[in-house]
């Protein structure tokens, strides 16, 4: 059973329709890659579907149930991974954990092996505000994974990592996928796609390509001439043009 | 398996969405009481607003007195209730707490609470002992209360209406409804009406002059304080919106309270809301500039100390502190290497 099946899901973010009749699937136990240029889309379909935003229109199966209609339930049924920038300042990444999960000694369980690769521990008492971007980073992917669920959202979590804390990461993520954990990333390196098992292209809101396994393996083997063909496909479709 | 059977600590009241907020606003109050001149203002500041709103108050004749308490707490109730539903749709979109924010219980809670407490605050700092008008003040509260959430309700109604369905025109008013421009224009509106009340509700001289400076003093310091701006760069503000922002309400307010000033024809207001800006304006932007050239503790040591001298010399000898000023003001524009206040304008 696929874990997440989206069909011809639109959102609307005022008086832009940010996401267009978009039809996916991700299979359980997978990770699942959405790339895009600036204002493509991925930041609101990845929300809408942590039910962050109303799906305007379509479909969204969660392990067979329609929750298109429930923010809540979609809510529920993800990990999100909020923007590093909006973690309240005045709070520790212990307190911020508490009010995900109150049980302590269930949230490096959960995080599995995203908790030693971040260094989370380091970070448990150090205020918020006192933290740089890439600390804050490392919270904010961290907080992602102490909820219970098994579905994981992450709207790039590899920017602001310094390259060690980024490898140790994509690392991480592979292994937590091997456990059983649901990927869903969007990203901007080429290199972090191809880490992922499929995955899709968007601009303008609206699916251009969906990458398979294979193009994935390909793009492992030639990393080079796989981000040549993507940036082409990109700059095509940036919606800035 | 809930938190209960694991013996973790549930959030405070079991409310997420509460126990976020008492932490931050914990955290607030830390960094405030960090630094000793800006905890003494605060204190200071509060009781100047309590104690010349009460003494305002308790000079009015008794039939004014009673629709004073009646109109009053209507004020906060609403703005509160503004920042709460705000914050509100903040957690439902980007924070970890999104999943009680959508639920209807813990969010009603969330609003419930808050209000309670700063009614009760409210109607106890300015009318205890007198018990009749605690429970009028407390009840006008809720009445406000009720009434802006039904306003807020059926506008959300409407400009999600026109959100979907607007025409160009109306779609535009619609966006420009979150700009700085327009709760600028909205700060100056509310402004203009709370002196304008308090102008003919309050008819002596002395008691227009004290309301509108408590007003004045509390809609400067309260947006531009250090914590705020502070705040604002966590969530990503750049420090050159975040002060203009700040004086962008500063403005708002002055023109407010000024043309209420005009209105009642009473210079003496006027002087006071502009002495006030001016002094506030002043001890900021000396803030920023040693700020930019010291570290730390020392800045609120040498701001002291400057301010020390000014007044003192000001007092003394008028003319020496004409020389004096603009020699210092050059002194620090050197030292902050950057001329941090032309950002703002």
């Amino acid at each position: 059973m696929n874990a997440i099946e989206l069909r011809d899901m639109s959102v609307r973010r005022g008086r832009t329709m940010a996401v267009q009749s978009v039809s996916l699937d991700v299979p359980q136990a997978r990770w699942f890659g959405v790339i895009g240029a600036n204002g493509s889309g991925k930041t609101s379909l990845l929300r809408a579907l942590a039910g962050r935003l109303e799906c305007t229109v379509g479909s969204c199966l969660v392990h067979g149930v329609d929750l298109a209609g429930d923010r809540k339930a979609r809510a529920d049924a993800f990990g999100f991974m909020v923007p590093a920038e909006n973690l309240p300042g005045p709070l520790t990444a212990q307190q911020l954990f508490r009010l995900i999960e109150p049980g302590e000694e269930r949230w490096r369980p959960r995080a599995g092996p995203v908790w030693d690769a971040l260094q989370i521990e380091r970070l448990l008492s150090r205020r918020i505000a006192t933290c740089s971007a890439g600390m804050r980073q490392r919270i904010a992917v961290a907080a992602a994974f102490v909820g219970a669920s098994s579905t994981i959202i992450l709207d790039e979590p590899f920017n602001w990592l310094d390259p060690v804390a980024a490898t140790d990461l994509r690392s991480a993520l592979r292994e937590s996928v091997i456990q059983g954990v649901t990927l869903i990333t969007a990203l901007h390196d080429m290199i972090s796609l191809a880490s992922c098992d499929t995955g899709i292209l968007l601009g303008k809101g609206k699916i251009i390509e969906a990458i398979d396994e294979k193009a994935l393996e390909l793009g492992r083997k030639d990393p080079f001439k796989f981000e040549i063909g993507i940036t082409e496909v990109l700059r095509l479709n940036s919606v800035l043009d | 398996m809930n938190a209960q059977e694991t013996g973790a600590a549930p959030p405070f009241l079991r409310n997420p969405l509460v126990a976020h907020d008492l932490l931050v606003v914990r955290g607030l109050i830390r960094s405030l009481t960090a630094r000793a001149l800006d905890a003494l203002s605060a204190v200071f500041l509060l009781f100047v607003v309590i104690a010349a709103l009460r003494h305002g108050l308790a000079g009015l004749p008794v039939a004014y007195r009673s629709i004073a308490i009646s109109v009053l707490p209507g004020i906060p109730a609403t703005l509160l209730l503004v920042v709460l539903l705000r914050r509100l749709e903040f957690f439902r979109t980007q924070s970890v707490v999104a999943n009680a924010a959508l639920c209807r219980r813990p969010a009603a809670a969330y609003v419930g609470l808050f209000q309670l407490a700063a009614s009760i605050a409210f109607s106890i700092a300015f009318f205890a002992p007198d018990g009749p008008a605690v429970v009028l003040s407390m009840a006008s509260w809720w009445i406000a209360l009720f009434v802006a959430f039904a306003i807020a309700r059926g506008l959300r109604q409407v400009l999600s209406w026109l959100d979907t369905y607007g025409q160009d025109r109306l779609a535009q008013i619609v966006e420009a409804r979150g700009s700085d421009r327009v709760r600028r224009a909205a700060m100056l509106a509310v402004a203009i009406a709370i002196a304008t009340v308090s102008a003919v509700m309050s008819p002596t001289t002395a008691g227009i002059v004290s309301v509108v400076s408590v007003l004045a003093w509390g809609l400067f310091f309260v947006p531009i304080s250090y914590p705020v701006i502070e705040y604002e760069g966590m969530v990503g503000r750049p420090l050159r919106d975040s002060l203009a922002g700040r004086l962008g309400y500063l403005a708002a307010a002055t023109v407010g309270f000024a043309g209420a000033s005009l209105a009642s024809f009473d210079w003496r207001v006027g002087a006071s809301i502009v002495s006030v800006g001016v002094a506030l304006a002043a001890y900021k932007m000396l803030e920023i500039l040693l700020a930019r050239a010291l570290g730390g503790s020392r800045v609120q040591f040498a701001l002291a100390a400057c301010l020390f001298v000014l007044v003192s010399v000001a007092l003394v000898q008028p003319l020496a502190f004409a020389i004096i000023a603009p020699v210092l003001a050059y002194w620090l524009s050197r030292l902050a290497r950057k001329r941090l206040w032309l950002i703002a304008s």
